[in-house]
Parts: C-alpha cells; sequence; structure tokens
C-alpha cells in the first residue's frame, strides 16, 4: 500500500496535479483500480486484459471481474475465448488452462468486434471491388512480356 | 426383410393378379393394337393438308421411269427408286425416330427405333433398311407403329442409365427428346442394370460407355469417313459393347465428330466437359480459320467465353464434319492474349501505353523512313477488310511492299485459277484420278481429304503422291519425292500418265507449300504441261487446283498483295506485322522497326517495338476467302479482350494519326473499298470460280529442281497464333509425336 502512495505522488511531481487526474479517469483508477484492492489477479491474456477474482466478502455472481487492457475504448468482445467461460462463471478453469486445449489446426485467432470502427465489417459481394477475395471475371489470360532472350 | 419390402411385394403380386398381362401402354386404345388399328383403318383419309419434306430437302428425279410412288399415312409421294421407307417417310414430312441412322454413313438398322406400319407386310419394319417398293402403303402413326417405338424405347432404356442430370449430353441428348416424344410414362424394369467399362480414346473425346446404346454410328463413322479402322464392335446379346479392342488412342483428325454422331451421351467433348450445358450458350455462326478449308462451324459462347466449336451444315465445304483442330483449338482464344498497346522500351521490356502514344510512336517512325524500306505483312488469320486497309495505308505511305505470309515472295495474283481450288471442294466427288503434287491433304486441309476419301472410297479412283513420305488414309501410289517425277508425268514416260490420261475427270492438286520453293514456276509449268497433256482443264471440268494453307491466303492474292521485290525483308527498316508470326525475319536489319498488331503473344511478338492489340476472329466480322474461292464471313460472338480493336480499325485510326487518312470509317465502306479491287470477295457464300485457266500463263524457261518438296505443316494441331496457345493443342501433338 505504501508504494501504491509513493508512487502516485511520484507521479504528481512529474505530471502535476491537473494531469495526473486527468490520467486517473482516463485509466480508469477510480473505477476499477480501486476496486481491484484486495482481489487475486488470477490471468492475463495475451491482449492483457486482467482477470480479477475476489472471493469472501463480494456478492456471489459478482466476484469475477475483468480489466480491460485498452481503458478508453472497451468492450466485452474483447475477452478471448478461452477466458469467456471463466469469467462467466462457466467454468471454473482459467483461460490459461483452456488455452492448452485450443486447437492448433484450425483454430483462430481472436478478433473483437469491431462494429462502428474503422475496421467494421461489411458485406461485400463476390463481385464488389472492395471484396478482398473478389472474384476475377476475367475469362482471357493475358502475355506476360519477358525480356528478349 | 423389412416391412416396407414385404408390402411392396404383397402390392406387386395382387397386380399381377388383376392384370395378366403386365403393360406399360398408359393409353388405352394402345393396349389392343391390332383391334384399334382395325378401328383406324374403317375411317378412310378424306381430304390431306399438304405436307413439306423434312428440313426443307428437295427431292431429284433424274430419270422419269425409275420413279416410284408410295403411300405415307395414305399420303402419295413420288421418289426415286431404291430410296428406303425411311427417305420415302422423309420427303413425305413425316420424320421418323431413328438412332443407328445416319444419312451420311452405311445402314445398320440395329437400333430398330424407326420400326413403321406397312401394309400385307406380317410385323413391323425397321424402315431404315426397308428399300421402298412400287405401291408401298405405310403407316407411321398408327397403334402398331407407336406400339413398336415403345417397346423399342423401353428396351434401350433398359440398360440406359439415369444420369441425365450429370450428363453433358443433356439438353441436346437423341434418347432424352425421343423418350419424352415416343417412349412409355413408366417403367417395368426393376433388375440391375449393366455398366460398362470406359474406353480411352484421348485427349478429345471422352466416353461414358455405359450410356452407350450400341447404335454403331461411331464405329461406322471412323471406318467410313474417318478412315481408321479403330474402333469396332466387342462381345454378343448384353454383353455387347463399343472399343478399340486393346488399348488405342483413336488417331484421326477428324475424331471429334463422333461427339456430334453419338445420339447418347457415351462419347463427349472432353474439354468441354461439365463447363457448361448447352441451354445457356448463346450460338453464332461463323467461319474456321485455321485452314484455308473456311469450315463453317457455330461458335457456342458464355459470356465473354467460347466454350466449345462444332460443325454446320454446308454441303460444299464441310457437309458436316469438321476437323479436330478447328473444334478443339478454341481454348487458345483465352490464353497469351495480347490486350494493351506495349512499347519496347530502352531496357528492352514491355511497357503498357495508351493506343494514342502507341499509334503516334508508330505514325513518326513510318514518316522518318524511306518508302521502299517500309514493309507489311499480312498474317495468316488476317480478313479481307484488314489487308485492304494495311495495304491502302503502306501505299499511302508510298511503298508496295506488302504480302501475305504462306503466298511466298513472288506470289502469282495475275491468274485467279492459279491460285485456288478450280474443281471446288464438292467437285472433287466427280474426280476419278487424283494426282497430288507436294500437298499432304490429310494435315493441310483435312476436310479436302475427307472429300477426296470419300470420291476413293466410292469412285475407286487412282491417287498418285508426288512428295515427302506421309500418312493417307486411303489408297495412294507413292510416285516420288521432288518435282523430276512431275517432268517424267508430263513426257508420258511415268507409268502413273496412263491413269491420269485414262481417266474421265482427273485433277490435280499442287500444294501451296510450293510457294516458298524457288522454281516454283517450273513446278507449276510441269503441272500446266501434265494438265494440258492429259485434258485436265475442259469447258466442262477443270480439274487444276491449288490447295492453300491458310484462311488469308486467298483474299490476299484477291486483293493484290504482292511485294514489289522479294528481297523487301532484307533491306526493311519499317515492318508492319498484322498477325504475322510464320514470316521468316532472320534476315531482317537490327536496327528495324517491327510493329506486331495481332491478338496473340506468340513468335511475332519477341522481336517487335510496338504492340498493337487486336481481335482475333471470334470478335470480329471479317471477310474470309476459302481455297476453293468461296467468300464467306465470320460474326462477333464474344466481346474483344482489354484494349484491343479490330484490325482495321487499327490500321484506320494509324493512317489518321499519320496524317493519311484512308476513305473509309466504317464496314460497309471498307468493303465498298474492296469492291472496286476484288468484287468476288463481296458475293458470301457463294463460289466465284475463276475466269480465265492458267493456260494463260507466260512461259518459263526455268528448270525444276532436284530439290525433294517437303512437309509443308509438321504439326497438324498447332499452325496459327491461335492453336499454339492451346492447352488442348498441345496436349494433342504430344500424343503425335509419341
Amino acid at each position: 500500500m505504501a508504494s501504491v502512495v509513493r508512487s502516485i505522488f511520484q507521479s504528481i511531481k512529474e505530471k502535476g496535479i491537473g494531469n495526473f487526474l486527468k490520467e486517473l479517469k482516463q485509466e480508469g483508477y477510480v473505477q476499477t483500480k480501486i476496486h481491484n484492492i484486495g482481489a487475486t489477479l488470477v490471468g492475463v491474456d495475451k491482449f492483457g486484459n486482467k482477470y480479477y477474482e475476489k472471493l469472501g466478502d463480494t456478492q456471489y455472481g459478482r466476484h469475477r471481474w475483468v480489466e480491460y487492457a485498452q481503458k478508453n475504448r472497451y468492450n466485452a468482445s474483447q475477452v478471448p475465448a478461452e477466458w469467456h467461460g471463466w469469467l462467466h462463471h462457466v467454468t471454473d478453469h482459467t483461460g490459461d488452462e483452456l488455452l492448452l486445449l485450443k486447437p492448433k489446426r484450425y483454430g483462430l485467432e481472436h478478433k473483437e468486434n469491431f462494429s462502428g470502427e474503422g475496421d467494421a465489417y461489411i458485406y461485400h459481394s463476390k463481385g464488389h471491388t472492395l471484396n478482398p477475395g473478389q472474384r476475377d471475371w476475367t475469362r482471357y489470360q493475358t502475355w506476360q512480356p519477358t525480356k528478349k532472350e | 426383410m423389412g416391412l416396407g419390402l414385404l408390402a411392396s411385394r404383397a402390392l406387386r403380386s395382387s397386380r399381377i393378379i388383376r392384370n395378366s398381362t403386365r403393360t406399360i401402354v398408359s393409353t388405352p386404345e394402345l393396349k389392343n393394337a391390332d383391334a384399334a388399328a382395325a378401328a383406324a383403318a374403317a375411317d378412310a383419309p378424306s381430304d390431306l393438308p399438304k405436307r413439306n419434306p423434312v428440313g426443307g430437302a428437295r427431292v431429284h428425279l433424274p430419270n422419269p421411269e425409275d420413279v416410284i410412288e408410295v403411300f405415307v399415312d395414305g399420303y402419295p409421294v413420288k421418289i426415286p427408286k431404291g430410296m428406303t421407307v425411311l427417305q420415302a417417310c422423309e420427303i413425305a414430312g413425316v420424320d421418323i425416330p431413328r438412332f443407328c441412322y445416319h444419312s451420311r454413313l452405311s445402314i445398320a438398322g440395329n437400333c430398330r427405333m424407326c420400326l413403321v406400319e406397312v401394309e400385307k407386310s406380317p410385323k413391323p419394319v425397321a424402315s431404315c433398311a426397308m428399300p421402298a417398293l412400287p405401291g408401298m402403303k405405310i403407316k407411321t402413326d398408327t397403334p402398331i407403329a407407336k406400339k413398336a417405338r415403345e417397346g423399342v424405347m423401353e428396351f434401350l432404356l433398359m440398360n440406359h442409365p439415369l444420369d441425365c442430370p450429370i450428363c453433358d449430353q443433356g439438353g441436346e441428348c437423341d434418347l432424352q427428346d425421343q423418350s419424352m416424344a415416343f417412349g412409355s410414362d413408366r417403367g417395368r424394369f426393376t433388375e440391375m442394370k449393366r455398366s460398362v467399362v470406359d474406353k480411352n480414346l484421348g485427349p478429345l473425346v471422352k466416353t461414358v460407355m455405359t450410356r452407350c446404346i450400341q447404335c454403331t454410328r461411331c464405329v461406322r463413322f471412323a471406318s467410313e469417313v474417318a478412315g481408321v479402322e479403330d474402333l469396332g464392335m466387342l462381345g454378343r446379346g448384353s454383353g455387347e459393347e463399343i472399343g478399340t479392342y486393346v488399348e488405342k488412342l483413336m488417331t484421326s483428325e477428324l475424331s471429334g465428330n463422333v461427339i456430334d454422331i453419338c445420339p447418347v451421351g457415351a462419347l463427349t467433348s472432353k474439354p468441354f466437359a461439365f463447363k457448361a450445358r448447352n441451354w445457356e450458350l448463346k450460338g453464332t455462326e461463323s467461319i474456321d480459320v485455321t485452314d484455308a478449308v473456311g469450315s463453317n462451324i457455330r461458335i457456342d459462347s458464355r459470356g465473354p467465353e467460347v466454350m466449345r466449336v462444332v460443325p454446320r451444315l454446308n454441303e460444299d465445304i464441310n457437309e458436316e464434319w469438321i476437323s479436330d483442330k478447328t473444334r478443339f483449338f478454341y481454348d487458345g482464344l483465352k490464353r497469351q492474349r495480347l490486350n494493351d498497346p506495349m512499347i519496347r522500351g530502352a531496357d528492352g521490356r514491355f511497357q503498357a501505353v495508351s493506343w494514342r502514344d502507341a499509334l503516334a510512336i508508330v505514325a513518326e517512325v513510318m514518316h522518318q523512313i524511306k518508302p521502299e524500306e517500309i514493309v507489311g505483312v499480312a498474317g495468316k488469320l488476317s480478313d479481307a477488310e484488314s489487308m485492304m486497309a494495311l495495304k491502302d495505308l503502306l501505299n499511302k505511305m508510298g511503298s508496295n511492299n506488302i504480302f501475305c505470309e504462306g503466298n511466298g515472295m513472288r506470289p502469282n495474283a495475275d491468274l485467279r485459277s492459279g491460285y485456288i481450288m478450280n474443281t471446288s471442294i464438292s467437285g472433287l466427288e466427280k474426280a476419278d484420278a487424283f494426282l497430288l503434287v507436294g500437298t499432304q491433304p490429310r494435315v493441310e486441309a483435312a476436310m479436302v481429304n475427307a472429300r477426296i476419301r470419300k470420291t476413293v472410297k466410292a469412285t475407286n479412283a487412282k491417287v498418285g503422291y508426288v512428295g515427302p513420305a506421309t500418312d493417307f488414309n486411303y489408297d495412294h501410289e507413292h510416285l516420288g519425292t521432288d518435282p523430276q517425277t512431275l517432268v517424267e508425268i508430263a513426257k508420258g514416260s511415268h507409268p502413273f500418265s496412263s491413269a491420269l490420261k485414262n481417266a474421265k475427270n482427273p485433277v490435280i492438286i499442287v500444294g501451296a507449300g510450293v510457294f516458298d520453293r524457288d522454281d516454283k514456276d517450273a513446278v507449276f509449268a510441269a503441272v500446266d504441261t501434265i494438265a494440258k497433256n492429259n485434258n485436265v482443264v475442259r469447258p466442262d471440268w477443270n480439274g487444276l487446283n491449288v490447295l492453300l494453307l491458310n484462311a488469308a491466303q486467298a483474299a490476299a492474292l484477291d486483293l493484290g498483295l504482292v511485294p514489289e521485290s522479294d528481297k523487301c525483308i532484307e533491306s526493311a527498316k519499317f515492318v508492319y506485322l498484322m498477325g504475322a508470326d510464320d514470316v521468316n525475319l532472320d534476315k531482317l536489319p537490327d536496327d528495324a522497326f517491327v510493329v506486331y498488331q495481332g491478338h496473340h503473344g506468340d513468335r511475332g511478338v519477341y522481336r517487335a517495338n510496338v504492340i498493337l492489340p487486336a481481335s482475333a476472329f471470334t470478335e470480329k466480322e471479317g471477310i474470309y476467302e476459302n481455297t476453293e474461292g468461296c467468300a464467306q464471313i465470320t460474326l462477333p460472338a464474344v466481346p474483344t479482350v482489354g484494349d484491343a480493336r479490330d484490325d482495321w480499325k487499327i490500321v484506320r485510326a494509324l493512317s489518321e494519326v499519320a496524317g493519311v487518312g484512308l476513305p473509309y470509317d466504317s464496314l460497309g465502306a471498307i468493303r465498298s473499298r474492296i469492291k472496286t479491287v476484288a468484287p468476288n470477295l463481296l458475293e458470301v457464300d457463294e463460289r466465284q470460280p475463276a475466269t480465265f485457266s492458267t493456260s494463260l500463263r507466260p512461259e518459263v524457261s526455268q528448270k525444276v529442281s532436284a530439290t525433294p518438296f517437303t512437309p509443308t505443316v509438321e504439326n497438324f494441331y498447332m499452325t496459327d497464333a491461335i492453336t499454339r496457345a492451346s492447352k488442348i493443342m498441345a496436349q494433342c501433338s504430344a500424343l503425335l509425336k509419341k
């Protein structure tokens, strides 16, 4: 606890009180960091999301939570599949344990839902120019100029 | 035993009890055919509507006393003696269903589909094999005939697989159509169907022999028309099958035609397998340009793609066959295409540029060069319009050095009879002796060879051949390999001269390969002497022919594409290759500027400085004259690729950029220009015979050399830019070399 207080004072000294408060708000310290006090860190996934558990004085059903790696733009789809079960009380196995069961050959990388963002998935038909797998409608093969000899 | 099976057995047995005779006839009156026939005979036909022969055929009655009259369904029809019942029915306008009968093949009579009722005959007769007799009363739609067809159809379908949905013949299948029209609406067949092992007939013909109905059309085609005894019938009864006996490929240049004559899906096109259905194809009636015969074809396309090529009936040229090269080269149209104008940069690499830049450069270079150093070469696939435009452009630039490849450097374009087939292709059938000089018709013009073979088979005509040893599919006499033999025949000292002398209609065919020989005038003089001594050219018969190699040759000579000097390539500084890939450019100076206008990246482009992409013959309208002097028109079947343009339009645009605008802007205008030069080219689909005979040729003092004739076509399957780009043709020629 003392180290926490010391590091707070150091940050205030470096950034000034205004910046420190702004950062606190952005980083979500007020809500999560304080909430985390006394909880056990069960694991961290590869995106940097931290999974906490606090047994004892918390209401049952609210004793597991996630601290998202991105503090300003987060949503539930950032939780990868292996941690989803643990977080939603489907299983008591942590994500790190479940990761071992992930199929190597066809297991896809987890991708968050980008709806409304730049990478948002928009359906483009096979012939659409923006479809990355756009079908090639050229029915002939061109001659490729090669250098003579 | 399952409950369902038990139930069905019980049901079936009860049905048998109910009807002691199991019948598949759904129409009640057919169940008792004899009684119904008697009833039908009672009401005699009162007034008969006028009937027209099937397919608009006209019957030719040469000899009035040989005419007999028969009655088809009570309708009297006059036919010449010797016609079959089926032919009589066709003239009466009744189309008899048939599988094994084919008008161009011998009669087999083994499918039994053409059964008709003939009065006073105890049972239905197979009309295809039965000669019509005077006063015969033929009935084609009586209950007995209908029942006979239904029965035959049931037998045929017994061992025919039910795979129409995956069959390539689906939609154009005779069995499918006729089972709809004449078959029953139910089957009684519950046993196992037989299956037959597929045969490997090479890269062109796909076989699914289980579908075969043993009509033996393919066997008869192979032995009678193609002249290869490859196919045959093996086994007896239900074990009967078509095969090659030992595993053997079909080595014929006409093998693709078995696909068309097969009434079911047993023989289908291998390259076309599972590519398209026939009802989604658009047919365009066009002309083949891969050889000088100009076979009539239908180009079947789907969207921007040519899917297949099938023959079109033309009795004068290709009958209803086409060669394998014509049928299967179409995949070459999709490969190695030039689609952008390109300029060779300083580093020797081609770069795609716009039309404006490309034409500007060509026009600029053309103006910097002395007129006599400009040479134009028309390719073997050029149409008459583009050759006319190119000639006009070069003449306006002051040059007269333009020729068509294959015609040699000293072509004789003065006498039209000196370079066309004066007998005409169908006229060859009247001949009774052939002298082939330096030509291998089997590879040069497969359809002409088929015609010669037909004649040889029908009239036992003698064939003498002068040239390198080659493959013939009919009896022939190899007289010699060099022109000296011709001199001997001309003198009358050769044993073959008597055969020519005794012939009523002798035919001499000179190959176009002779055009490239140094002693060509002497060879032609020797041929002329033979013709004169043997009465080959008479007012009623002209048997002196030249068999050309390429589609463009005849039109080029008609338009006067003759170079001013035969050394023009050696001194050229600017060469305009219009699709010319086979012209020898070894002697061309290194600093010469070469423009290649064409549709394929073939031999010609490697020397080119500028490439102008043009359209292939499937993408444009153009006049081609075939070897017998018949002008025909190709029609665009598919759109042009990329930035390519029609040949004549490119030349026209270039003339504008070069400041020597040609006076025509449309096909109609360019054709009226052609009309002033060679009006015969506008008489489309009408053979224009040559007016003057070759006897007007000037005397030559040249002596024939002892150099033997050389084969002109090394590889039948690959002769031009399109066929060289084709994968199927490459497969075929790989097999050929084996």
